[in-house]
């Protein structure tokens, strides 16, 4: 029963671009309606899909086909469970990409390539960042080359853009950071071991890694006053 | 036999796995010389019959009589104005069902194995105060002549019964049926859907007043059937559909209605089907439906034999195949008949029915879903018994738990 909204589903998407789909999806949306409203499925969906998948298998292996045929309202179940968990993680990486620019906030993704060395090294990850090399860019009043903490930035990486932003607000308040321009200083890459910017690593070596907002970084610039 | 195969294209197309054909009892396969008789209305005289009065029109008047008295020879009927074509068995049972003038109280006896189409026009003229009432099959699927006996009497007005029946294919005894029926003053009417196409049916022997079957199961074209009725009774009938070719002349107000068969036959008629039908008849003659008979049975037995030494197979119907015509209904463990029925196509080439094969009544009643019916006819050999014995038996394995 539960694999008629999943095929109503996957057959509707697929309708959409092929008119083959959609006798499928129909009785996909018939057979789900009337699961939903507690009536048994008229359409047989469920067993005509058992009976695709048991024969094809079947060509293949007896035992096989036997045991998925034995088990196929378990499989359906675990299908239906991965099916629907990966459309809610779908969905909240397309609102955090609309949110936060990136699909996986404080995760691993492609701004954090290397996670396990990073991790390793006693570094948290709140936020994204960028890879790639770009042009110098421009005098600052939130710089110091005094400062406790060293900020590495590129220029054209829109993450640094956003984090001067931030450090700008900060500025007022008298917050400075180092300037540490890896496209004037592309040494600094292997030296400091930067794997993503903005990197802001403090006198003690402990680095964050991507942009902050507002509150976490100011509390990060307070913990070296 | 062996030789008809030739005759029917679709059996003869190349395949690493050739189609087995066992969905007879739905809709039969053509042979040549009846699809060429189409073929020829189309290419020939494709006109209109019984008006127009052109070379033509009247070519076509003339296939059309010449197909009505084969029809009316194929059934053993005296008279072939009591041959009226219709589009198929049903729609021959609800025109006597509205025709014949059935009064509130008028009790109408079937059996409780009845197809949808014997069933649902009493269910309509239920409504209308006629009585429907049943005759409970034993517990094997024959027919329980005693019960029905003893429910005889003046009351019942019309004994509708399907003479092979679709479901389990046991056949009723109909010439007891039919005279039983008369001796209480009813009228006997029989489904003869799946008798006529594979056994020798009479209805002048048999004495029935009104017999309907379809083309579709006698390797004729679909959309042509034929309802017998005695002359007699079609005279005093009222027409059921009405319109061209129903009547000699017609008013603002009222119309003068032709005799039968004229009168039930109304608009333009499948001229092609109703000549590829007679071609069919004659195409039947031929094989001789005694042969198709003996020929199915043992098939069926051979069939029978080997599917019951499978795991979890439960037949519906008598186990003796001899009782059963070309029918093989059955269910294999507690799998789904469409299940098996798609495995057997997609995977043997084998077609077979599956679900309630519109006898939805009985399986409700016995709380069955379906099941997966293989039928026969003479086309079919050993050897796709045996293709479908060993497919069954791979099938089986994987579906029944041992």
């Amino acid at each position: 029963m539960v694999l008629c909204i999943v095929a109503a589903i996957i057959f509707g998407v697929l309708s959409i671009f092929s008119a083959k789909y959609r006798p499928w999806a129909r009785e996909g949306f018939h057979c789900a309606f009337r699961m939903l409203t507690f009536r048994k499925c008229d359409v047989h969906l469920e067993e005509r899909i058992r009976a695709h998948i048991t024969g094809r298998l079947m060509t293949r292996s007896e035992h096989l086909a036997s045991a998925v045929y034995r088990n196929f309202k378990l499989f359906s179940w675990i299908f239906t469970i991965i099916f629907f968990a990966s459309m809610v993680y779908t969905g909240y990486s397309v609102y955090n990409l609309a949110v936060h620019g990136t699909c996986e906030p404080g995760g691993s993704c492609i701004f954090v390539p290397q996670e396990s060395t990073l991790s390793s090294a006693n570094v948290s990850v709140p936020s994204s960042g960028c890879v790639q090399a770009d042009a110098p860019g421009s005098v600052t009043p939130y710089f110091d080359n005094a400062a406790k903490v060293q900020f590495f930035y590129r220029d054209g990486c829109p993450w640094c853009e956003k984090e001067k932003e931030i450090l700008t607000l900060l500025a007022k308040d008298g917050y400075r950071v180092k300037p540490m321009h890896l496209d004037t200083n592309p040494e600094y890459w292997n030296e400091y071991n930067i794997q993503a910017t903005p990197t802001f690593i403090g006198p003690d070596g402990k680095r964050v890694i991507g942009y902050m907002e507002y509150m976490p970084l100011r509390a990060f610039l307070d913990s070296y006053k | 036999m062996e030789n008809i195969r030739k005759d029917f294209p679709v059996l003869n197309k190349k395949s690493d796995k050739p189609l087995v054909y066992f969905d007879n009892a739905c809709m039969t396969l053509r042979p040549v010389p009846v699809i060429n008789a189409i073929i020829r209305y189309y290419e020939e005289f494709p006109a209109c019959g019984e008006r127009s009065k052109h070379r033509l029109g009247v070519q076509v008047t003339e296939e059309v009589e010449k197909a009505r008295k084969t029809m009316k020879d194929f059934l053993g009927a005296k008279n072939e104005k009591e041959i009226i074509f219709t589009k198929n068995t049903t729609e021959g049972i609800n025109l006597v069902a509205n025709s014949l003038g059935l009064k509130s109280g008028d009790v109408v006896l079937t059996t409780d194995k009845e197809h949808n189409s014997n069933l649902l026009p009493w269910q309509q003229l239920a409504k209308m105060g006629v009585k429907h009432e049943m005759v409970k099959s034993r517990a094997d699927g024959t027919f329980d002549l005693e019960a029905f006996e003893k429910r005889m009497d003046r009351s019942v007005k019309l004994v509708s019964v399907v003479h092979t029946s679709n479901l389990d294919g046991t056949t009723v005894p109909a010439e007891k049926i039919i005279k039983a029926a008369h001796d209480w003053g009813a009228l006997a009417m029989l489904d003869a859907a799946q008798s006529v196409p594979h056994k020798e049916v009479s209805v002048g022997k048999l004495g029935v007043d009104f017999l309907a079957c379809s083309g579709h199961k006698m390797m004729g074209p679909s959309g042509t059937g034929i309802l017998y009725g005695k002359y007699g009774l079609l005279e005093k009938m009222g027409p059921f559909i009405v319109g061209g070719g129903t009547v000699s002349d017609s008013n603002y107000a009222s119309a003068t209605y032709e005799k039968p068969p004229e009168k039930f036959e109304a608009g333009l008629q499948d001229y092609a089907g109703i000549i590829g039908l007679a071609e069919a008849a004659r195409y039947l003659n031929k094989i001789g439906r005694k042969n198709i008979e003996q020929h199915e049975t043992e098939l069926n037995r051979m069939i029978t034999k080997e599917l019951l030494k499978l795991n979890g197979i439960s037949l519906i119907g008598p186990q003796d195949a001899s009782l059963r015509s070309g029918i093989i209904s059955f269910n294999v463990g507690k799998a789904g008949s469409h299940e098996v029925a798609i495995m057997l196509d997609r995977n043997y080439n084998i077609a077979v029915r599956s679900g309630a094969h519109c006898v939805h009544s009985w399986f409700n009643a016995h709380g069955l879903q379906g099941s997966v019916r293989a039928s026969l006819y003479a086309y079919n050999t050993k050897e796709e018994a045996a293709i479908f014995l060993d497919a069954m038996q791979k099938i089986a394995k994987v579906l029944v738990r041992r």
